[in-house]
């Protein structure tokens, strides 16, 4: 809302500065966003909240002003005489849930023309464009009290009767701006004895519209329900000054003031006659509510003892009919205040007339409650920071997602990922859905840096993915740990292909170690589930035999719709099965008192043998004095047959019981090797 | 005798000055104090010489001795010196090389920032709670005293999902944190003490504006709870997130789930509070919206408002990131730079 300073000071008049009177109004709850110079003037641009249409004018704002500083209000004054004359055209309110007074005057023998300058630059300073001295008019004492009016070309209105009904459902209806629309049945209108001439509250009809050649002037003033107002709006599309303000609730009580000063000044300024008999059909007089409020419970929610005494003028000057009577007040708001409806509502305007400035600060006191702890949170906490450890950063991406992507993922059509969330009004295509996964987005990152001159790249994000399970009924929503991975020049751990598999791979596993996972069995089972893995470099996750995810090299193909050319990994975690799975509780091994022995060997293997599947043999075997055994090296090449690989393992003996003997360690190492040679083929590398 | 002493002590000191391992050091102990040694045996032919002239010669003989002693050890010494000092030599490294490197990744400005925020409440007693992004309007709206048609709904541009039971009455991003608080009453008695951190949706894309941003809800409800205890509480936030120095203020404003309601302004962390663009020459910044939980909404929740009051507030992770590390630009925190998030 636009304020010229001059013409508030026409209704109050403060010896204020500009910089006081923005300080008073911001420190009260009109906030003061900005300050413009407009010809040799002023004019504050005031932040109204929803709740305060009263003040969406510039008396509203005066009126307010004079009630913070304690000055008194100097209305407009309006001179217009009413006489017994019949009303020239008749009111028949059909629909009063929805019209609760309807007012109007006629003013004849207009002539239509310019306004005069005084006008037309008020108007510009408020932001609104001159038209001619009848539509400047209405403008003008909407701006200046704040109650929208609408004039008709009396000539046009048929049959010499207003209606306000609803609409017709179906019906056309061509609007002041020149669009036909179609009505339905839940929109009031204005009607004369044929059909509809305004949209309530809204906008006006051509066919009744002023126009040069207009002679006699019916002016409307008149209250409409507010959320009827805002639906019709919303619905049509059509925001006006005018719906803007019913749509917050007018001043049911002032609109007739409003009809007057404006019948007034068309007279003044369009050389019109001001009808008597002035039109008011006004069936539900509004009744102000009686509010009481204890006044120690003032000092209760504010923390701030307030005298009863300045209470009581505090709500006075804000216009109230205030009593005080044993340590409670009765208050009665004025008609333009229909916020204040509860005790709270008077506690709220006492504290903010008397200032949030004289507020203390303390701690509030009482038992700190304790919830159960969020372990997931803190779950996902270490995950991220064993993730950081080695070397990921964390991206947050948007949680939407291109439904194209879908296809370049490559998912069936079938892929429970396709059952995304869509949103009814997306900003672009490419983020009309929710996110079933994670990795697009991050293969966008990748993109995104690589073109950037970045390598070695490390990106992990935790997030939300939302899977619609039904049109009625929430989405599922699921934590998705995932990281991505270009391979850098970094050391190489094994001599095989695919490096990045296993780099991503550890850090998959010192999660696993970090929560204790790997103490409940984790497994990689090579798998072709996921379409955009490349087929022999991916694997499903198995956590305690559940799935938990899935990790790969992408396909090349997928890699070019996202326009990336560097080799790139990728795991997707599901953090719920994460959560689950990592113990509780840790529960302590007792040490071994007695040293443990080291052996190595060194199986040539077929080049499809999985090195897991040798572990599994080993600690398939029973009675075995074997305590761990793990991969160190794999070699193959020069020395090695063709079609074998040398996976080499390093295995540690160990007896809670006792100091085990070379010959004992000796003679369990070559029955382990035997038996890996009966069961699995393999051999001993000579 | 006297001579023949002089002798040796000249040769045995010029030899040993010649010396340059512990091996010919060893030789040289052995040549004049090992058994068949020159001193040795000048002692052994001691008998030989007048039993008068003895005593003087076996002097003289055993202060060469001990002379030579002193000098072999000292000697010793120095060698042992050298060779330590060679020895660490080539094992010498250069101090200067740059460390391997241990690339560790950043945690995200937001939620670094999110982390900090959550610590100082924690520290206050508060717990962190989450709810679904995708909300209903009841959780989102209604519960917050924003029925439909409500102006209210204004202030927030809402992405609805499509398809479900009629448009715009159904499911919808959130555009707030505040539907958590909803939901935590709804499953729990007063006294409570939550914040609410997470993802919430508006549709509204510009420079200062992203269609997903993070917000902290926080509310308290209890027993006797007024508006100095919100005061309060903020307070001790923002000085523990922008320095004790820092002025904050509380002005009234709207919000349909508070009353009275405050936007809490701090002072301009740019330019101290003289007034510069970031602040619009105001001299503070408006940094999070706060109030005394509106009765309606506890009634809503079933708890009754004469007994318990409460206040809630909510503020924008990305202004205060922004604020804390001086980002100019909203949009750097979801392009997933490396070179930006490095930085954090």
């Amino acid at each position: 809302m636009r304020v010229p300073v001059d013409w508030l000071r026409q209704y109050v008049e403060t010896p204020a500065t500009v910089d006081e009177i923005s300080r008073a109004l911001t420190m009260a709850g009109l906030e003061i966003e900005g300050v413009e110079a407009l010809g040799g003037g002023v004019v504050l641009e005031v932040n109204v909240t929803p709740n305060r249409p009263d003040c969406l004018s510039v008396f509203g704002v005066a009126r307010d002003l004079a009630a913070i500083v304690g000055l008194p209000l100097k209305p407009p004054v309006v001179d217009i005489t009413d006489n017994n004359d019949a009303a020239p055209v008749t009111i028949e309110i059909a629909d009063q849930g929805l019209c609760h007074r309807y007012t109007a005057r006629v003013i004849r023998g207009v002539t239509i023309g310019p306004s005069p300058d005084w006008l037309k630059s008020r108007l510009e300073a408020v932001g609104i464009r001159p038209i001619n001295n009848i539509v400047d008019v209405t403008n003008y004492v909407l701006m200046e009290l704040g109650h929208p009016l609408h004039a008709f070309d009396l000539a046009r209105i048929r049959g010499g009767k207003i209606v306000v009904k609803l609409a017709d459902d179906g019906e056309a209806f061509t609007t002041l701006d020149n669009v036909e629309r179609k009505l339905s049945g839940d929109m009031l209108t204005i009607r004369d004895a044929e059909g509809p001439i305004a949209l309530a509250g809204v906008m006006g009809g051509r066919n009744s519209e002023v126009s040069t050649g207009t002679r006699d002037i019916l002016l409307e003033s008149a209250w409409f329900f507010p959320p009827s107002i805002r639906k019709t709006s919303r619905v049509l599309g059509l925001r006006s000054e005018s719906s803007y303000r019913f749509e917050r609730g007018t001043d049911i009580e002032g609109l007739a003031f409003a009809l007057d000063r404006a019948a007034a000044m068309i007279a003044e300024l369009a050389g019109g006659q001001v009808a008597g008999g002035k039109i008011d059909d006004y069936p539900s007089k509004y009744e102000p509510p009686s509010i009481s409020l204890a006044v120690e419970k003032a000092g209760r929610i504010l923390g701030v003892e307030v005298p009863a005494p300045e209470m009581v003028s505090i709500l006075r000057r804000l216009g109230m009919d205030v009593e005080e009577n044993y340590g409670a007040l009765t208050a009665r708001p004025p008609s333009f205040r229909r916020d204040i409806v509860r005790d709270i509502d008077l506690i709220e305007e006492i504290a903010r007339i008397h200032g949030y400035d004289k507020i203390v600060s303390k701690m509030p006191s009482g038992v700190v409650p304790m919830p159960p702890v969020n372990r997931g949170r803190e779950i996902l906490r270490r995950v991220g920071q064993t993730l950081r450890s080695a070397g990921f950063s964390e991206a947050v991406n948007f949680s939407f997602m291109n439904p194209a992507h879908m296809d370049f993922m490559g998912f069936a059509a079938d892929d429970e990922r396709r059952n995304t969330v869509l949103l009814a009004n997306p900003l672009r295509a490419e983020e009309s859905a929710l996110r079933t996964t994670l990795v697009p987005a991050l293969l966008s990152n990748l993109a995104w840096n690589l073109n950037r001159g970045s390598d070695g790249l490390k990106l992990y994000e935790i997030s939300k993915v939302f899977v619609n399970i039904g049109d009625n009924v929430l989405p599922d929503e699921h934590i998705r740990i995932a990281a991505v991975l270009t391979p850098s020049a970094a050391k190489r751990l094994y001599p095989v292909p695919a490096q990045g598999f296993y780099e991503l791979k550890g850090a998959l596993e010192a999660i696993m170690r970090e929560l204790r996972i790997d103490r409940i069995g984790a497994a990689f089972v090579e798998s072709t589930a996921e379409p955009y893995l490349e087929a022999g470099r991916a694997a499903e996750i198995l956590i305690g035999g559940r799935r938990a995810g899935f990790i790969g090299e992408i396909r090349r193909e997928v890699l070019a719709k996202f326009d990336i050319s560097a080799d790139s990994y990728v795991f997707e975690l599901y953090a719920d099965v994460v959560i689950e799975s990592a113990p509780a509780s840790i529960k302590y091994a007792k040490l071994p008192k007695f040293p443990p022995v080291d052996r190595d060997m060194a199986l040539l293997a077929p080049l499809n043998m999985q090195s897991q599947q040798i572990i599994d043999a080993a600690t398939g075997l029973s009675n075995s004095i074997v305590e761990s055994i793990r991969v160190f090296d794999v070699y193959q090449g020069k020395g090695i047959p063709d079609g074998r690989k040398s996976i080499a393992y390093s295995v540690r003996y160990q007896a809670m019981d006792r100091t085990l003997t070379d010959s004992e360690v000796d003679a369990a190492h070559s029955a382990l090797i035997g038996h890996l040679q009966k069961t699995l083929g393999v051999e001993l590398r000579g | 005798m006297e001579e023949t002493v002089r002798h040796i002590r000249n040769r045995a000191q010029e030899e040993l000055a010649a010396v340059a391992d512990m091996r010919s050091l060893q030789d040289l102990r052995v040549k004049y104090l090992g058994k068949k040694g020159e001193l040795t045996g000048l002692l052994k032919s001691l008998g030989n010489i007048p039993p008068e002239a003895r005593r003087e010669a076996g002097q003289l003989v055993n202060d060469a001795k001990s002379w030579f002693e002193e000098q072999l050890a000292s000697a010793e010494e120095k060698l042992k010196l050298a060779e330590k000092e060679k020895l660490a030599s080539a094992r010498r490294i250069d101090v200067t090389l740059p460390g391997f490197s241990i690339a560790a990744g950043r945690r995200h400005p937001i939620n670094a920032v999110l982390d900090e925020i959550s610590a100082i409440f924690v520290s206050l007693g508060f717990s962190v709670e989450e709810g679904p992004e995708v909300e209903d309007d009841y959780h989102n709206f209604e519960a917050l005293n924003i029925p439909p048609e409500h102006p209210a709904r204004d202030m927030q541009d809402t992405f609805y999902v499509a398809g479900g039971a009629g448009t715009g009455a159904g499911r919808l991003l959130r555009t707030h944190t505040s539907p958590v608080q909803v939901r935590v009453m709804e499953q729990r008695r007063p006294p409570i003490r939550i914040i609410a951190p997470g993802k919430v949706y508006r549709c509204d894309s510009d420079q200062t504006h992203t269609p997903m941003f993070h917000q902290v809800e926080g509310l308290l409800v209890d027993r006797h709870i007024s508006m100095a205890d919100l005061n309060g509480i903020l307070e001790t936030f923002l000085h523990a997130i922008f320095g004790p120095n820092t002025p904050v203020r509380l002005r009234p404003s709207f919000f349909p789930f508070t009353e009275p309601s405050a936007e809490v302004d701090i002072g301009c962390v740019i330019c101290g509070g003289a007034g510069c663009g970031v602040c619009k020459r105001t001299g503070w910044l408006e940094i999070l919206g706060a109030g005394m939980v509106n009765p309606r909404v506890f009634e809503m929740a079933g708890y009754d408002p004469e007994v318990y009051t409460g206040f809630a507030f909510g503020l924008g992770v990305e202004r205060i990131a922004m604020l804390k590390y001086g980002i100019d630009d909203l949009r750097l925190f979801f392009e997933n730079d490396i070179r930006f998030l490095g930085q954090f």
